[in-house]
Protein backbone atom coordinates (compact mmCIF):
# COMPACT_ATOMS: atom_id res chain seq x y z
CA UNK A 1 0.00 0.00 0.00
CA UNK A 2 1.12 3.35 -0.80
CA UNK A 3 2.39 5.72 2.13
CA UNK A 4 -0.99 8.26 3.51
CA UNK A 5 -0.68 10.78 5.60
CA UNK A 6 -2.29 14.03 7.11
CA UNK A 7 -1.35 17.39 5.22
CA UNK A 8 -3.96 20.14 6.36
CA UNK A 9 -6.28 20.44 8.75
CA UNK A 10 -9.45 22.92 9.82
CA UNK A 11 -11.46 23.71 12.84
CA UNK A 12 -14.97 25.27 14.13
CA UNK A 13 -14.76 25.76 17.14
CA UNK A 14 -17.51 24.35 18.97
CA UNK A 15 -20.35 25.49 20.63
CA UNK A 16 -24.28 25.60 21.16
CA UNK A 17 -25.07 27.62 17.97
CA UNK A 18 -27.81 27.12 15.56
CA UNK A 19 -25.83 27.54 12.66
CA UNK A 20 -27.15 25.00 9.18
CA UNK A 21 -24.62 22.21 8.92
CA UNK A 22 -23.44 23.38 5.26
CA UNK A 23 -22.46 26.66 6.61
CA UNK A 24 -20.45 24.42 9.51
CA UNK A 25 -18.84 22.42 7.06
CA UNK A 26 -17.78 25.13 4.69
CA UNK A 27 -16.22 27.10 7.38
CA UNK A 28 -14.07 23.77 8.29
CA UNK A 29 -12.88 23.94 4.84
CA UNK A 30 -11.81 27.87 4.69
CA UNK A 31 -9.88 26.95 7.88
CA UNK A 32 -8.02 24.22 6.30
CA UNK A 33 -7.16 26.48 3.26
CA UNK A 34 -6.02 29.13 5.39
CA UNK A 35 -3.69 26.64 7.37
CA UNK A 36 -2.39 25.84 4.45
CA UNK A 37 -1.09 28.16 2.08
CA UNK A 38 0.39 25.96 -0.97
CA UNK A 39 -3.07 23.59 -1.33
CA UNK A 40 -4.65 24.30 -4.21
CA UNK A 41 -8.77 23.28 -5.16
CA UNK A 42 -7.53 21.18 -7.92
CA UNK A 43 -5.62 19.36 -5.58
CA UNK A 44 -8.27 17.74 -3.89
CA UNK A 45 -9.91 14.48 -5.62
CA UNK A 46 -11.95 13.70 -3.51
CA UNK A 47 -15.27 15.25 -0.85
CA UNK A 48 -16.09 13.23 1.92
CA UNK A 49 -19.03 14.76 4.31
CA UNK A 50 -19.20 12.87 7.77
CA UNK A 51 -22.54 13.95 9.73
CA UNK A 52 -25.47 12.21 11.29
CA UNK A 53 -27.59 15.24 9.88
CA UNK A 54 -30.60 14.34 7.71
CA UNK A 55 -29.61 16.24 4.88
CA UNK A 56 -29.09 14.35 1.75
CA UNK A 57 -25.70 14.86 -0.76
CA UNK A 58 -24.13 16.83 1.55
CA UNK A 59 -20.79 16.10 0.15
CA UNK A 60 -21.48 17.58 -3.44
CA UNK A 61 -23.03 20.36 -2.08
CA UNK A 62 -19.79 21.40 0.17
CA UNK A 63 -18.01 20.56 -3.09
CA UNK A 64 -20.29 23.06 -4.84
CA UNK A 65 -19.82 25.90 -2.21
CA UNK A 66 -16.14 25.60 -1.95
CA UNK A 67 -15.60 26.17 -5.41
CA UNK A 68 -14.29 22.01 -6.24
CA UNK A 69 -14.92 19.81 -8.49
CA UNK A 70 -13.80 16.22 -6.79
CA UNK A 71 -14.04 13.16 -8.79
CA UNK A 72 -15.02 11.23 -5.61
CA UNK A 73 -17.91 13.05 -3.63
CA UNK A 74 -20.44 11.25 -0.64
CA UNK A 75 -21.10 11.19 2.70
CA UNK A 76 -19.91 8.52 5.37
CA UNK A 77 -22.30 8.07 8.49
CA UNK A 78 -21.81 5.46 11.41
CA UNK A 79 -22.93 7.58 14.50
CA UNK A 80 -20.05 8.79 16.81
CA UNK A 81 -17.32 7.21 14.99
CA UNK A 82 -18.98 8.44 11.20
CA UNK A 83 -15.62 11.11 11.59
CA UNK A 84 -12.95 8.35 11.96
CA UNK A 85 -14.81 5.82 9.63
CA UNK A 86 -14.52 8.71 7.02
CA UNK A 87 -10.59 9.18 7.56
CA UNK A 88 -10.35 5.34 7.10
CA UNK A 89 -12.62 5.84 3.68
CA UNK A 90 -9.98 8.73 2.49
CA UNK A 91 -7.36 6.77 3.32
CA UNK A 92 -8.30 3.12 1.38
CA UNK A 93 -8.87 5.68 -1.53
CA UNK A 94 -5.55 7.30 -1.17
CA UNK A 95 -3.30 4.27 -0.25
CA UNK A 96 -4.95 2.03 -3.58
CA UNK A 97 -4.17 5.28 -5.93
CA UNK A 98 -7.78 6.16 -7.07
CA UNK A 99 -6.70 9.71 -5.57
CA UNK A 100 -3.67 11.88 -4.39
CA UNK A 101 -5.98 13.74 -1.74
CA UNK A 102 -9.29 13.37 -0.46
CA UNK A 103 -10.85 16.28 1.92
CA UNK A 104 -12.82 14.77 4.71
CA UNK A 105 -14.89 17.63 6.66
CA UNK A 106 -17.74 16.69 9.66
CA UNK A 107 -19.81 18.63 11.05
CA UNK A 108 -23.14 18.47 13.99
CA UNK A 109 -25.52 20.39 15.23
CA UNK A 110 -26.31 20.59 18.57
CA UNK A 111 -29.59 18.62 17.70
CA UNK A 112 -28.40 15.86 15.83
CA UNK A 113 -30.31 12.87 15.00
CA UNK A 114 -27.54 10.52 15.77
CA UNK A 115 -28.28 10.70 19.40
CA UNK A 116 -30.97 7.92 19.32
CA UNK A 117 -30.60 4.85 17.34
CA UNK A 118 -34.11 4.08 16.53
CA UNK A 119 -33.37 0.48 14.81
CA UNK A 120 -31.86 -1.05 17.70
CA UNK A 121 -35.65 -1.64 19.68
CA UNK A 122 -34.34 -4.36 22.12
CA UNK A 123 -33.72 -1.14 23.86
CA UNK A 124 -37.40 -0.60 24.54
CA UNK A 125 -38.08 2.82 25.42
CA UNK A 126 -34.70 3.06 27.31
CA UNK A 127 -33.23 4.13 23.37
CA UNK A 128 -30.87 7.60 24.88
CA UNK A 129 -27.67 6.74 25.63
CA UNK A 130 -27.65 7.75 29.13
CA UNK A 131 -29.12 4.34 29.54
CA UNK A 132 -26.31 1.98 28.36
CA UNK A 133 -23.76 4.35 29.54
CA UNK A 134 -25.58 3.43 33.03
CA UNK A 135 -25.47 0.00 32.90
CA UNK A 136 -21.80 0.10 31.41
CA UNK A 137 -21.06 2.21 34.86
CA UNK A 138 -22.87 -0.14 37.19
CA UNK A 139 -21.25 -2.95 35.82
CA UNK A 140 -17.89 -1.27 35.81
CA UNK A 141 -18.36 0.12 39.14
CA UNK A 142 -19.62 -3.59 40.57
CA UNK A 143 -16.89 -5.53 38.85
CA UNK A 144 -13.85 -3.88 39.38
CA UNK A 145 -14.89 -1.96 43.21
CA UNK A 146 -14.87 1.14 41.36
CA UNK A 147 -16.39 4.42 43.36
CA UNK A 148 -17.81 7.32 42.28
CA UNK A 149 -15.25 9.37 43.78
CA UNK A 150 -12.92 7.83 41.01
CA UNK A 151 -15.15 7.96 38.17
CA UNK A 152 -15.19 11.73 38.90
CA UNK A 153 -11.65 12.27 38.31
CA UNK A 154 -12.02 11.07 34.57
CA UNK A 155 -14.95 14.72 34.02
CA UNK A 156 -12.39 16.39 36.40
CA UNK A 157 -8.83 15.59 34.23
CA UNK A 158 -10.97 16.65 30.92
CA UNK A 159 -12.52 19.75 32.38
CA UNK A 160 -9.39 20.80 33.20
CA UNK A 161 -7.54 20.02 30.31
CA UNK A 162 -10.62 21.79 28.24
CA UNK A 163 -9.50 24.80 29.07
CA UNK A 164 -6.32 24.67 27.17
CA UNK A 165 -8.38 23.80 24.13
CA UNK A 166 -9.53 27.32 22.31
CA UNK A 167 -12.31 25.41 20.07
CA UNK A 168 -13.78 23.61 23.28
CA UNK A 169 -17.26 24.09 23.95
CA UNK A 170 -16.46 24.27 28.00
CA UNK A 171 -13.84 25.69 29.37
CA UNK A 172 -14.93 25.89 32.47
CA UNK A 173 -13.03 24.41 35.55
CA UNK A 174 -14.57 22.07 38.07
CA UNK A 175 -13.48 20.28 41.68
CA UNK A 176 -14.33 16.35 42.52
CA UNK A 177 -17.12 18.52 44.48
CA UNK A 178 -18.77 19.83 41.79
CA UNK A 179 -19.13 17.27 39.77
CA UNK A 180 -20.28 15.11 42.17
CA UNK A 181 -22.51 17.39 43.30
CA UNK A 182 -23.66 18.05 39.76
CA UNK A 183 -27.67 17.10 38.74
CA UNK A 184 -27.94 13.11 39.26
CA UNK A 185 -29.24 12.09 35.66
CA UNK A 186 -29.40 8.42 36.72
CA UNK A 187 -28.14 7.28 40.11
CA UNK A 188 -25.09 6.14 37.94
CA UNK A 189 -24.02 9.18 36.16
CA UNK A 190 -24.10 12.71 36.72
CA UNK A 191 -24.76 15.40 34.74
CA UNK A 192 -20.69 16.42 34.34
CA UNK A 193 -19.71 13.14 33.78
CA UNK A 194 -21.88 13.08 30.15
CA UNK A 195 -20.33 14.45 26.92
CA UNK A 196 -22.51 17.63 25.27
CA UNK A 197 -24.16 16.61 21.95
CA UNK A 198 -23.06 20.61 20.30
CA UNK A 199 -22.59 22.16 17.30
CA UNK A 200 -18.95 21.91 15.36
CA UNK A 201 -17.10 21.22 12.49
CA UNK A 202 -14.04 19.79 11.65
CA UNK A 203 -11.80 19.39 8.61
CA UNK A 204 -8.52 17.02 7.48
CA UNK A 205 -6.89 16.80 4.37
CA UNK A 206 -5.59 12.92 4.02
CA UNK A 207 -3.12 12.61 1.52
CA UNK A 208 -0.19 10.76 -0.43
CA UNK A 209 3.42 10.82 0.07
CA UNK A 210 4.24 12.38 -3.02
CA UNK A 211 1.58 15.26 -2.51
CA UNK A 212 2.40 15.55 1.02
CA UNK A 213 5.37 16.86 0.33
CA UNK A 214 4.27 19.41 -1.36
CA UNK A 215 1.89 20.75 0.99
CA UNK A 216 3.63 21.06 4.28
CA UNK A 217 7.07 20.38 5.81
CA UNK A 218 5.44 18.78 8.71
CA UNK A 219 3.86 15.44 7.19
CA UNK A 220 2.32 13.08 9.87
CA UNK A 221 1.82 9.49 8.97
CA UNK A 222 -1.03 7.03 9.05
CA UNK A 223 0.42 3.93 10.41
CA UNK A 224 -2.32 1.69 12.11
CA UNK A 225 -5.84 1.48 10.92
CA UNK A 226 -8.12 -0.92 12.74
CA UNK A 227 -12.24 -1.15 12.65
CA UNK A 228 -14.08 -3.58 14.46
CA UNK A 229 -18.11 -3.89 14.46
CA UNK A 230 -19.57 -6.67 16.38
CA UNK A 231 -23.57 -5.62 16.12
CA UNK A 232 -26.16 -2.83 15.54
CA UNK A 233 -27.79 -3.73 19.36
CA UNK A 234 -26.78 -2.55 22.42
CA UNK A 235 -28.03 -5.69 24.25
CA UNK A 236 -25.96 -7.89 21.87
CA UNK A 237 -22.92 -7.41 24.34
CA UNK A 238 -22.51 -10.37 26.70
CA UNK A 239 -19.90 -8.10 28.65
CA UNK A 240 -21.18 -4.60 30.37
CA UNK A 241 -17.47 -3.90 31.94
CA UNK A 242 -15.25 -3.86 28.45
CA UNK A 243 -15.50 -2.74 24.96
CA UNK A 244 -15.25 -6.02 22.73
CA UNK A 245 -14.76 -3.58 19.35
CA UNK A 246 -12.52 -1.37 20.77
CA UNK A 247 -9.93 -4.00 21.79
CA UNK A 248 -9.91 -5.79 18.56
CA UNK A 249 -9.92 -2.61 16.71
CA UNK A 250 -6.64 -1.33 19.37
CA UNK A 251 -4.93 -4.76 18.45
CA UNK A 252 -5.36 -4.57 14.52
CA UNK A 253 -4.39 -0.66 14.65
CA UNK A 254 -1.28 -1.56 16.95
CA UNK A 255 -0.10 -4.83 14.54
CA UNK A 256 -0.21 -3.05 11.44
CA UNK A 257 1.64 -0.32 12.83
CA UNK A 258 4.02 -2.62 14.27
CA UNK A 259 3.73 -0.71 17.98
CA UNK A 260 3.32 -1.34 21.46
CA UNK A 261 0.55 0.38 23.66
CA UNK A 262 3.38 1.65 25.60
CA UNK A 263 5.29 3.42 22.91
CA UNK A 264 2.32 5.64 22.42
CA UNK A 265 3.13 9.24 23.56
CA UNK A 266 -0.27 10.62 23.51
CA UNK A 267 -3.99 9.31 23.14
CA UNK A 268 -7.61 11.00 22.02
CA UNK A 269 -9.99 8.85 23.60
CA UNK A 270 -13.62 8.47 23.17
CA UNK A 271 -14.80 9.78 26.49
CA UNK A 272 -18.62 9.89 25.72
CA UNK A 273 -19.16 9.30 29.81
CA UNK A 274 -16.87 9.05 32.27
CA UNK A 275 -16.22 5.66 32.36
CA UNK A 276 -15.24 5.17 28.85
CA UNK A 277 -12.12 6.51 29.58
CA UNK A 278 -10.77 3.72 32.03
CA UNK A 279 -12.73 1.27 29.88
CA UNK A 280 -10.79 2.54 26.54
CA UNK A 281 -7.39 2.41 28.27
CA UNK A 282 -7.78 -1.00 29.19
CA UNK A 283 -9.23 -2.15 25.11
CA UNK A 284 -5.99 -0.40 23.79
CA UNK A 285 -3.65 -2.36 25.95
CA UNK A 286 -2.30 0.32 28.63
CA UNK A 287 -4.13 -0.85 31.65
CA UNK A 288 -5.23 -4.33 32.34
CA UNK A 289 -8.49 -5.27 33.10
CA UNK A 290 -10.00 -2.87 35.91
CA UNK A 291 -6.88 -1.14 36.33
CA UNK A 292 -7.83 1.97 33.59
CA UNK A 293 -8.41 4.99 36.87
CA UNK A 294 -4.55 4.21 37.70
CA UNK A 295 -3.76 5.92 34.50
CA UNK A 296 -6.05 8.58 34.72
CA UNK A 297 -4.81 9.51 38.20
CA UNK A 298 -1.03 9.36 37.01
CA UNK A 299 -2.06 12.39 34.58
CA UNK A 300 -3.83 14.21 36.56
CA UNK A 301 -0.69 14.02 39.72
CA UNK A 302 1.87 14.19 37.23
CA UNK A 303 -0.01 16.98 35.11
CA UNK A 304 0.53 15.29 31.86
CA UNK A 305 -2.09 15.94 29.00
CA UNK A 306 -1.08 12.31 27.29
CA UNK A 307 -4.68 11.34 27.90
CA UNK A 308 -7.40 13.20 25.92
CA UNK A 309 -5.54 16.34 25.68
CA UNK A 310 -7.39 18.99 24.20
CA UNK A 311 -10.20 17.70 26.77
CA UNK A 312 -11.98 14.84 25.41
CA UNK A 313 -15.67 14.09 24.73
CA UNK A 314 -16.48 15.25 28.10
CA UNK A 315 -14.14 18.68 27.85
CA UNK A 316 -14.50 19.15 24.31
CA UNK A 317 -18.01 18.76 23.61
CA UNK A 318 -19.34 16.06 20.86
CA UNK A 319 -20.59 17.24 18.07
CA UNK A 320 -20.62 13.97 16.46
CA UNK A 321 -19.63 13.79 12.97
CA UNK A 322 -16.92 15.96 13.88
CA UNK A 323 -15.78 14.41 16.92
CA UNK A 324 -13.01 11.85 15.46
CA UNK A 325 -11.92 14.43 12.90
CA UNK A 326 -10.98 16.92 15.86
CA UNK A 327 -9.57 13.78 17.99
CA UNK A 328 -7.27 13.01 14.68
CA UNK A 329 -6.50 16.99 14.43
CA UNK A 330 -5.69 16.87 18.17
CA UNK A 331 -3.30 14.17 17.87
CA UNK A 332 -1.73 15.78 14.43
CA UNK A 333 -1.01 18.89 16.17
CA UNK A 334 0.36 16.73 18.97
CA UNK A 335 2.87 14.87 16.53
CA UNK A 336 3.56 18.41 14.99
CA UNK A 337 5.00 20.13 18.27
CA UNK A 338 2.46 22.59 17.79
CA UNK A 339 -0.63 21.81 20.66
CA UNK A 340 0.54 25.09 22.50
CA UNK A 341 -0.25 24.80 26.45
CA UNK A 342 -2.23 21.18 25.78
CA UNK A 343 1.72 19.72 24.08
CA UNK A 344 2.92 16.82 25.62
CA UNK A 345 6.74 15.96 25.63
CA UNK A 346 8.33 15.56 21.99
CA UNK A 347 5.52 12.79 20.90
CA UNK A 348 6.78 10.36 18.28
CA UNK A 349 3.46 8.14 18.28
CA UNK A 350 -0.33 8.92 18.81
CA UNK A 351 -3.33 6.31 19.29
CA UNK A 352 -7.59 8.20 18.28
CA UNK A 353 -9.99 5.99 19.81
CA UNK A 354 -13.47 6.51 18.23
CA UNK A 355 -16.23 4.39 19.14
CA UNK A 356 -20.25 4.41 18.29
CA UNK A 357 -23.39 2.69 19.70
CA UNK A 358 -22.56 1.98 23.03
CA UNK A 359 -19.14 0.55 21.94
CA UNK A 360 -20.59 -1.78 19.19
CA UNK A 361 -18.18 -0.26 16.89
CA UNK A 362 -15.26 1.06 17.06
CA UNK A 363 -11.95 2.87 14.98
CA UNK A 364 -8.62 2.97 15.94
CA UNK A 365 -6.10 4.67 14.20
CA UNK A 366 -2.19 4.96 14.98
CA UNK A 367 -0.73 8.32 13.56
CA UNK A 368 3.07 9.27 13.94
CA UNK A 369 5.66 11.85 13.08
CA UNK B 1 -43.05 -10.20 9.14
CA UNK B 2 -44.40 -7.49 11.62
CA UNK B 3 -43.23 -7.92 14.98
CA UNK B 4 -44.87 -4.60 15.67
CA UNK B 5 -48.57 -5.63 15.33
CA UNK B 6 -48.14 -8.02 17.67
CA UNK B 7 -46.50 -5.39 19.97
CA UNK B 8 -49.29 -3.37 19.65
CA UNK B 9 -51.59 -5.91 21.09
CA UNK B 10 -49.21 -6.48 24.17
CA UNK B 11 -47.86 -9.82 22.37
CA UNK B 12 -44.15 -10.48 22.38
CA UNK B 13 -43.06 -12.28 19.41
CA UNK B 14 -39.43 -13.75 18.47
CA UNK B 15 -38.44 -15.43 15.17
CA UNK B 16 -37.69 -18.28 14.43
CA UNK B 17 -35.73 -19.69 11.04
CA UNK B 18 -37.56 -22.40 9.27
CA UNK B 19 -34.12 -23.61 8.40
CA UNK B 20 -31.96 -24.50 11.24
CA UNK B 21 -33.88 -23.60 13.75
CA UNK B 22 -32.01 -20.39 15.52
CA UNK B 23 -34.20 -17.96 17.42
CA UNK B 24 -33.77 -14.34 15.77
CA UNK B 25 -34.01 -10.92 17.36
CA UNK B 26 -35.15 -8.66 16.74
CA UNK B 27 -37.34 -10.78 13.95
CA UNK B 28 -36.05 -10.53 10.31
CA UNK B 29 -36.68 -12.21 7.56
CA UNK B 30 -34.23 -13.98 7.08
CA UNK B 31 -31.75 -16.35 9.92
CA UNK B 32 -28.51 -13.82 10.39
CA UNK B 33 -27.06 -17.39 11.05
CA UNK B 34 -28.38 -19.57 7.07
CA UNK B 35 -30.59 -17.07 5.50
CA UNK B 36 -33.28 -19.30 6.15
CA UNK B 37 -37.08 -17.91 6.01
CA UNK B 38 -38.16 -15.94 8.96
CA UNK B 39 -41.47 -16.80 11.07
CA UNK B 40 -43.16 -15.67 14.18
CA UNK B 41 -43.22 -17.02 17.34
CA UNK B 42 -44.51 -16.67 20.64
CA UNK B 43 -41.62 -15.16 22.54
CA UNK B 44 -40.30 -16.52 25.92
CA UNK B 45 -42.22 -14.63 28.72
CA UNK B 46 -39.42 -15.02 31.56
CA UNK B 47 -35.67 -14.34 31.09
CA UNK B 48 -32.81 -13.94 34.09
CA UNK B 49 -31.47 -10.10 34.73
CA UNK B 50 -27.78 -9.53 33.18
CA UNK B 51 -27.34 -6.05 34.85
CA UNK B 52 -29.18 -3.12 35.65
CA UNK B 53 -29.08 0.27 36.79
CA UNK B 54 -31.86 3.23 38.29
CA UNK B 55 -33.27 6.35 37.51
CA UNK B 56 -34.98 8.22 40.31
CA UNK B 57 -36.97 5.31 41.48
CA UNK B 58 -37.17 2.95 38.59
CA UNK B 59 -35.19 0.11 37.96
CA UNK B 60 -34.55 -0.57 34.09
CA UNK B 61 -33.02 -4.02 33.28
CA UNK B 62 -31.58 -5.96 30.80
CA UNK B 63 -32.86 -9.34 31.00
CA UNK B 64 -31.41 -12.19 29.26
CA UNK B 65 -34.50 -14.87 28.02
CA UNK B 66 -32.46 -17.32 25.50
CA UNK B 67 -28.54 -17.31 24.29
CA UNK B 68 -29.80 -14.88 21.47
CA UNK B 69 -32.35 -12.72 22.83
CA UNK B 70 -31.64 -9.88 25.46
CA UNK B 71 -34.61 -6.94 26.20
CA UNK B 72 -34.55 -3.76 28.05
CA UNK B 73 -37.19 -3.23 30.23
CA UNK B 74 -38.51 -1.79 33.36
CA UNK B 75 -38.70 -3.57 36.97
CA UNK B 76 -42.51 -2.71 37.74
CA UNK B 77 -41.51 -3.18 41.54
CA UNK B 78 -38.57 -4.67 44.01
CA UNK B 79 -34.81 -4.45 44.14
CA UNK B 80 -33.14 -6.64 41.30
CA UNK B 81 -30.52 -8.37 41.94
CA UNK B 82 -27.75 -10.29 38.66
CA UNK B 83 -29.46 -13.54 37.83
CA UNK B 84 -32.42 -12.67 38.85
CA UNK B 85 -35.48 -14.69 37.51
CA UNK B 86 -38.22 -11.99 36.12
CA UNK B 87 -41.93 -12.30 33.80
CA UNK B 88 -42.18 -10.00 31.53
CA UNK B 89 -45.26 -8.25 33.31
CA UNK B 90 -46.17 -6.21 29.83
CA UNK B 91 -44.53 -5.37 26.58
CA UNK B 92 -46.27 -2.92 23.71
CA UNK B 93 -45.49 0.41 21.67
CA UNK B 94 -45.83 4.06 23.02
CA UNK B 95 -44.88 7.11 20.86
CA UNK B 96 -43.04 4.95 18.66
CA UNK B 97 -40.94 3.23 21.24
CA UNK B 98 -41.41 -0.42 22.18
CA UNK B 99 -41.44 -1.17 25.92
CA UNK B 100 -41.43 -3.94 28.17
CA UNK B 101 -41.96 -4.31 31.76
CA UNK B 102 -41.18 -6.98 34.01
CA UNK B 103 -41.55 -8.37 37.87
CA UNK B 104 -39.27 -10.53 39.59
CA UNK B 105 -40.29 -14.02 40.16
CA UNK B 106 -37.34 -14.94 42.46
CA UNK B 107 -36.79 -12.81 45.54
CA UNK B 108 -33.13 -11.10 45.90
CA UNK B 109 -32.35 -13.43 48.68
CA UNK B 110 -31.84 -15.91 46.81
Amino acid sequence: MNKVGIAAFGLVKFSLEDKPVESLLLHSVKSLFENCPNLTKKDIDGVLVSTNHNSKYLSPILSEISGIEPKIAHSVENLCNSGSNAIVSAYSYVASGLAESVLVSGAERYDSPGKILEWDKSRGEYSHPIYWASIFTKSYKQKYAVKDEDLALVSFKNHRQSRENPNALQSEDYTIEDILNSKKVTEELRLLECSRSCTGGAAILISSEKKIRELTDCPIWITGIGQKTTSAGFTKNTLFSSMESSTIAARNALTMANCQPKELDVIELHDAFSVCEPMALESIGLASEGKGMTIVKEGISSNNFKINPRGGLIGAGHPLGATGIAQTIEIMQQLQHNADSRQVDSPKKGLIHNMAAASTSSTVLVLEN
Amino acid sequence: MNIDKELQKGHFVIGKCTKCGKKVWPPMDFCDECFGEVIMEDGPQTGRITEFAKKENEYFCIIEMTEEIRIMGKLLSGTPKNNQLVKITQCGIVENNYFFEFSLLESANM
